[in-house]
């Protein structure tokens, strides 16, 4: 996951027509058009050559001047242009008619005004800026929908990020203490299993701080750490947890999210085992099955109390991190095995290494 | 003072042991790991206070206090403290955090004898066999005390349930009048007609109705009517 995602540039995301690809494009277009019209009309070659520049030139200053007033004004999208334009559809061709007009009565006395030629020339006008102001619309409303786009996902992805973060689990403060407190009265009573807990101590930590930065880790290291977890537990709580692994040496390069089997483990303690006077036994099993790493965490316990109070949120969020990460196609489920145990179920694909990687 | 320690984990424990042997006025009665093992040892040692972790195996510190009939004076420990925070906004009540340091045990413990004298000075309670009737300990849905019966200036019945009245509070237990009438010192607490009992010790003002009963005024500003048959014990009793 990317630190931050910055917004998109601002300073052109109101503005409408790109700067420099505006100037090239209105330069080319106009160009174009009035080499045309040069060709395409007759006279003496003086007279071609000032009336199509005048028609012309009016026309790319006209709309160039409609494309300042909208951005100075920050017009954008078609409901906010569609009055301007149409004003400037009828004003600009006036402008660009009376340009030329001027052009050939002033500079070339050619002073024979025919009325309905000029009306035919300012129609042409209309037409030609009309298709401007349509080619202009639909490059902006184009413009416009990728930059909507392009914030939309932006937004979707912080959204995304941040409820990532919220749902990644920590060590729990409670188990935390309670170590701790042992781990004082340990110092007195047997040193070198004090001097081992702070290593397991250690080890776990270490690894939950990197839990917070990497996407996957491998199943080994996953149960590195839920290995430590339980060993600290059971310090505090001896005869009373009793541990089993049971691992298929096939899962141990499958990946998983890191701490998805540290807070069932936890769970299965703090919900089953440490409610039970006489304790009982946590078992992890895993197996890769039909392309999938499956690890069960088994702990004796009654469904009902593990269903109850924060337990169920704490599921609810290892449920959303897998769905983040695998879509549909890794669960979590929470089961009685028999009566008296509980079993929690992961099933994570093995090739994906996760969307976000 | 007589201190048991209730803690399901046997390093919390003898680490509390340990540090309690600084201390030499505290005598450790006992220990328990579960609130079963608890139970038996309050009532076999009567100590003056307890020791007791908030999470336990098979009911929580406050479940069990629920069960005890006079609860002594409670020391909680616990290793991440919103629980107690949360659940005693009213009781003084005390609580250390693990790991405990010796400093705030200290404290702690000045607290606990000066609460464990206070206990002993109350005239409120009378001794049933072993054990006398002090405090007990109250929960109405979120909120938990433990509550000195000579702070309680009214207790009214409720079916199978007594409400107290003390503070600003009016929690329910699960008690009868009764039973809880039978545990109580009758110089101090009076049974004022079928449902109430008040406390003489809160009472500010006394006066007589038409028809010759008492009613009675309380520090805090309730009333209680006195019943036709107790008025005349009352009158006796103030000798009025």
């Amino acid at each position: 996951m990317p630190d931050s995602i910055s917004a998109p540039d601002k300073s052109h995301a109101g503005r409408i027509g790109g700067g420099k690809a505006h100037f090239a494009i209105q330069l080319a277009a106009w160009g174009l058009y009035g080499v045309l019209q040069y060709l395409l009309s007759s006279g003496p070659n003086s007279l071609r050559v000032g009336t199509a520049a005048a028609w012309c030139g009016t026309g790319m200053l006209g709309t160039h001047f409609l494309r300042w007033y909208a951005n100075r004004r920050r017009l954008n999208g078609v409901p906010q242009l569609v009055v301007p334009f149409a004003v400037a559809a009828l004003v600009i061709p006036a402008a660009m008619s009376a340009a030329r007009l001027a052009v050939s009565t002033l500079l070339f006395h050619d002073s024979i005004v025919v009325m309905h030629v000029v009306l035919a020339q300012y129609i042409r006008a209309v037409l030609v800026v009309s298709v401007w102001c349509a080619v202009f619309l639909t490059a902006n409303e184009a413009n416009r929908r990728r930059l909507a786009e392009t914030e939309a996902l932006r937004l979707a992805l912080i959204a995304q990020v941040s409820q990532y973060r919220a749902l990644r689990s920590q060590l729990n403060p409670h188990f935390l203490f309670n170590c701790l407190n042992g781990l004082r009265e340990l110092i007195d009573e047997d040193r070198d299993r004090a001097k081992q807990v702070i290593d397991l101590l250690s080890e776990l930590l270490r690894y939950t701080l990197r839990a917070d930065r990497v996407e996957t880790v491998s199943l080994r290291e996953e149960l590195r750490a839920v290995n430590d977890y339980l060993s600290l537990e059971k310090v505090r709580f001896e005869d009373r947890l009793r541990i089993r692994f049971d691992i298929d040496p096939h899962s141990l390069d499958a990946k998983l999210p890191p701490m998805l089997l540290q807070t069932l483990a936890e769970n299965g303690v703090k919900h089953g085992i440490a409610r039970l006077p006489a304790g009982g036994e946590l078992e992890v099993v895993s197996q890769v099955l039909q392309g999938s790493l499956r690890v069960e965490v088994t702990n004796t316990g009654k469904l009902s109390i593990a269903t109850q109070d924060s337990s169920a949120l704490g599921l609810d969020n290892a449920r959303e991190r897998l769905r983040m990460m695998y879509g549909e196609s890794a669960s979590l489920t929470l089961t009685a095995k028999d009566e008296n145990r509980v079993c929690a179920t992961v099933v994570v694909p093995v090739r994906s290494n996760g969307l976000g990687s | 003072l007589r201190a048991l320690i209730i803690d399901d984990e046997r390093l919390a424990r003898s680490g509390l042991r340990r540090l309690l042997r600084s201390h030499d006025n505290i005598e450790i009665v006992g220990e328990a790991a579960n609130p079963d093992e608890a139970m038996r040892a309050i009532h076999k040692t009567c100590p003056d206070i307890l020791f007791l972790d908030v999470e336990m195996p098979g009911c929580s510190g406050f479940e069990l206090l629920e069960r005890l009939e006079d609860v002594p004076v409670v020391i909680f420990t616990t290793a991440y403290d919103e629980y107690a925070v949360r659940a005693f906004e009213v009781s003084a009540l005390d609580y250390l955090v693990k790991p405990i340091t010796p400093e705030r045990l200290a404290v702690s413990l000045g607290r606990a004898r000066k609460a464990v004298a206070a206990l002993s000075m109350d005239s409120a309670s009378k001794t049933v066999g072993q054990s006398a009737l002090h405090q007990i300990f109250v929960r109405d849905g979120e909120r938990c005390w433990i509550v000195r019966l000579a702070d309680i200036p009214l207790m009214e019945s409720e079916g199978n349930y007594t409400r107290l009245h003390f503070g600003g509070s009016a929690p329910l237990v699960y008690r009868s009048l009764a039973a809880i009438e039978s545990r109580l010192d009758s110089k101090t607490f009076f049974r004022a007609n079928r449902s109430q009992i008040v406390n003489l010790n809160w009472v500010e003002a006394v006066e007589n109705d038409i028809d010759g009963r008492l009613i009675v005024k309380l520090r805090g500003g309730k009333q209680v009517e006195i019943s036709r048959r107790q008025s005349r014990r009352l009158r006796e009793l103030l000798s009025l």
